[in-house]
């Protein structure tokens, strides 16, 4: 585990070095494909699978919550509604690196999470929604043929935590609850089926497994390692640019803490821990670690470090919200470190880590144009 | 035509790849004259490159970062290598005395996509651009005989313009749009992949008048149209970069004339395959009847017939980009520094790596040996 103590890591790390596979480097390539093969098996088995399961059982019962809060509206069921939607994020944030596969198929992703959403077209959209109060938009069908702004998360997050949400307990609002749940039935429709064919064995995880010559997307298992790496690697960029540098800028007085997802809910760090969280997770539950070879057995260890460091400066002090928290300069000092060591583990993992493996793309199809 | 996984269309017999070519050897002193413009990474940051007919480099001039695609004046004589995006300046060489005589940049709200062209006199330069804010493409015209102002913006119809050139008609500019909304202050996110919207447009030089537009079709939506040449006269090559899912089967290369819709090309299964979902550069041999695509990330090159729009030839070269035609066939470039002319490859020692595009220097003069 990455949360164990540094010495109980090092022991870790030193006891695979003894009873372990041999460090990559020293592999032959014949060797290495089937320790990278693991490795993906290891990635799908323990953390895509199960992570989007746990996506799926939480949008499930979201569709459940949104359900009886417009059966009953009440500050009760709009408690219950809201802790379900919290619980999405969560979920959803620890996968959220995982834009690949089922979740690329059929705009899936962007219909979850429409972000960054650079015009506010989500929440001017789903106002207009509630507004025209058109019962053609309750159905499910025609609110797939909306904007894919209107049919995720932040969407739904508006109905929950926007302007006007007041009203839902109060039952004076009971159109937007019932568009609010035909969205919360949209978000778990897009959910359950990346899950499903995840874990369908014939899908995108058997894409994977099965690397080789003749495999359209993935020509060996390096491969696969490599495109879970740069995953990750891009979420921690996203996490560090997007979602931490944009929010703080220069300093507390130019600070925007609406800058990032989530915070209507008050859910905006609990969605960025999880991001991080879900990095770490796929490294300590693939055992990316093991693939290293000895002379850079300590960069799986450095990395998750710093994510920790970063996760840990970012979740204290708790409770108080973002504007409070922005304007305060200590704070604001240690979301920025938080910012710096998410970049450096992005370096590490995106750069360090693929080259440490031997998985290094060329200069142009690294980043083509 | 589209090729889905869903279609299960039947492979096609596979065109034999070319052996590799003979071990690349250090370049030689140069000799001739510039041939081909490009950008380049090396062991001291980026620069833009001019390089003789043999590949041997004649000069480089530093970049403040990467470089990106460039334009040649009609008589061969200036060059303007642009900014990848979202950078924001745009270096002229005089190709004659081999130095950089200026540079520019487009206004506040602008920034580069990183390819342009010259109109037939020579005197405007035209610029792929983002209007970020309103998030439109425009094409930036700057002045060249009045210190490189910029005069005018025409609109392109679409979002993310990226290659744009000029037909040999000298009237029309065909656009690439490549339908993927970007912003600065997002480096590098693509931020409407549910709503993309690829086009080829074209549009009169002088007027900005949009005389044709074909978008992509609904099921490859997220094919976004980036890389284009003219190779018959009047019939636009396309490349595209596939944003749907990796397990899809999509044709990346098509050709198009004004008045009908995009064709896509059949291909045998293995061609699109080996493209890996991207094709970096497109180049048309100087007759025309021959058309180049790379793909980096499979290092391939393949050349396809103008005319029946059948693959013909298919090699492997790693992570290689930049393509253009030569005097004797077409010329290549790579991510490993080594310039491919035919089989034969001139290495560049100094950590040189090409950059995605190569612009051969050509005039406007009597008809040259077909490539």
């Amino acid at each position: 585990m990455y949360a164990a103590a540094a010495g109980a890591a090092a022991g870790a790390a030193a006891a695979l070095l003894l009873f372990g596979p041999p460090p990559a480097a020293a592999r032959t390539a014949a060797q290495a494909g089937p320790v990278f093969a693991r490795a993906a098996d290891r990635a799908i088995d323990r953390v895509i699978v199960p992570g989007h399961a746990e996506l799926a059982a939480a949008t499930g019962g979201l569709a459940v919550a949104m359900s009886g809060l417009c059966a009953g509206p009440s500050e009760r069921t709009l408690e219950a509604a809201r802790a379900s939607f919290a619980r999405v994020v969560v979920a959803f944030s620890r996968v959220e690196l995982l834009r690949l596969g089922p979740a690329r198929e059929d705009d899936r992703f962007e219909r979850l999470f429409f972000w960054p959403d650079r015009r506010g077209r989500g929440r001017r959209q789903v106002e207009a929604l509630i507004a025209r109060k058109d019962e053609a938009t309750l159905e499910a069908a025609a609110l797939r043929r909306k904007s894919v702004a209107v049919q995720g998360l932040l969407a739904l997050e508006y109905v929950l935590a926007g302007k006007g949400s007041r009203g839902l307990a109060g039952g004076t609002a009971a159109f937007r609850c019932r568009q609010g749940l035909t969205i919360a039935r949209a978000v778990d429709r897009s959910a359950r089926r990346i899950h499903r064919e995840w874990a369908d064995p014939e899908g995108f995880a058997a894409v994977m497994r099965g690397a080789g010559p003749d495999n359209p997307v993935y020509r060996t298992h390096g491969e696969v390692v490599a495109d879970l790496l740069g995953a990750a690697s891009e979420q921690l960029r996203i996490v560090e640019r997007l979602k931490l540098i944009r929010m703080l800028r220069d300093g507390p007085e130019t600070a925007r803490p609406k800058a990032a997802p989530f915070r209507r809910s008050g859910l905006a760090r609990a969605s960025i821990v999880a991001n991080l969280g879900g990095v770490l997770r796929l490294l300590d539950e693939a055992a990316l670690r093991t693939l290293l070879p000895a002379s850079d057995a300590g960069l799986a260890e450095r990395i998750a470090s710093e994510l920790r460091k970063a996760r840990d400066d970012l979740s204290v002090p708790s409770g108080a919200g973002l504007p409070a928290l922005l304007s305060d300069p200590g704070t604001h000092r240690r979301f920025a470190a938080a910012a710096a060591r998410v970049g450096a583990a992005a370096s590490l993992l995106g750069e360090d880590f693929p080259r440490a493996l031997g998985l290094v793309a060329g200069f142009n199809s690294l980043d083509g144009d | 035509m589209a090729i889905s996984r869903r279609t299960g269309l039947a492979a096609l017999a596979a065109p034999a790849l070319l052996p590799l070519a003979a071990l690349a050897r250090p370049s030689a002193a140069p000799t001739g004259r510039p041939a081909f413009v490009t950008a380049r990474r090396d062991g001291t940051g980026h620069a833009a490159a001019v390089l003789d007919a043999s590949g041997h480099t004649l000069l480089t001039e530093r970049l403040a970062a990467r470089g990106h695609g460039a334009a040649v004046s009609p008589d061969g004589r200036r060059a303007v290598v642009f900014a990848r995006r979202p950078g924001r300046f745009a270096l002229v060489l005089d190709l004659e005395r081999q130095a950089r005589i200026a540079r520019f940049a487009p206004p506040p709200g602008r920034h580069f996509y990183g390819h342009g062209l010259f109109s037939p006199d020579g005197r405007l330069v035209y610029a792929t651009e983002n209007d970020y804010e309103a998030g439109r493409g425009v094409l930036g015209v700057y002045d060249t005989s009045a210190g490189h102002r910029r005069v005018g913006e025409l609109d392109t119809h679409g979002v993310g313009p990226h290659e744009a050139v000029l037909m040999r008609d000298g009237r029309t500019i065909a656009v690439a749009n490549g339908g993927i909304e970007t912003h600065p202050e997002y480096p590098r996110r693509k931020l409407n992949l549910g709503s993309m919207q690829p086009s080829l447009v074209y549009l009169e030089r002088t007027t900005g008048g949009l005389l044709d537009r074909a978008p992509a079709p609904p099921r490859l939506r997220r094919l976004s149209i980036r890389h284009i040449a003219e190779a018959e006269a009047g019939t636009i090559w396309f490349g595209g970069r596939y944003e749907g899912p990796k397990t899809d089967r999509v044709a990346l290369v098509g050709r198009h004339r004004r008045g009908e819709d995009l064709g896509f090309l059949r291909a045998p299964r293995t061609v699109y395959e080996a493209m890996r979902g991207y094709v970096g550069s497109i180049a048309a041999s100087r007759d025309g009847t021959r058309v180049a695509a790379t793909s980096p990330r499979g290092g391939r090159l393949t050349v396809w017939d103008g005319r029946s729009g059948k693959v013909l030839e298919m090699r492997r070269i790693a992570d290689v980009c930049g393509v253009a035609p030569g005097e004797r066939g077409f010329v290549a470039s790579d991510g490993k520094g080594r310039v491919w002319i035919g089989d034969e490859a001139i290495a560049h020692g100094d950590r040189a790596r090409w950059d995605n595009h190569l612009t051969a220097v050509t005039t406007a003069g009597p008809a040259e040996t077909a490539a």
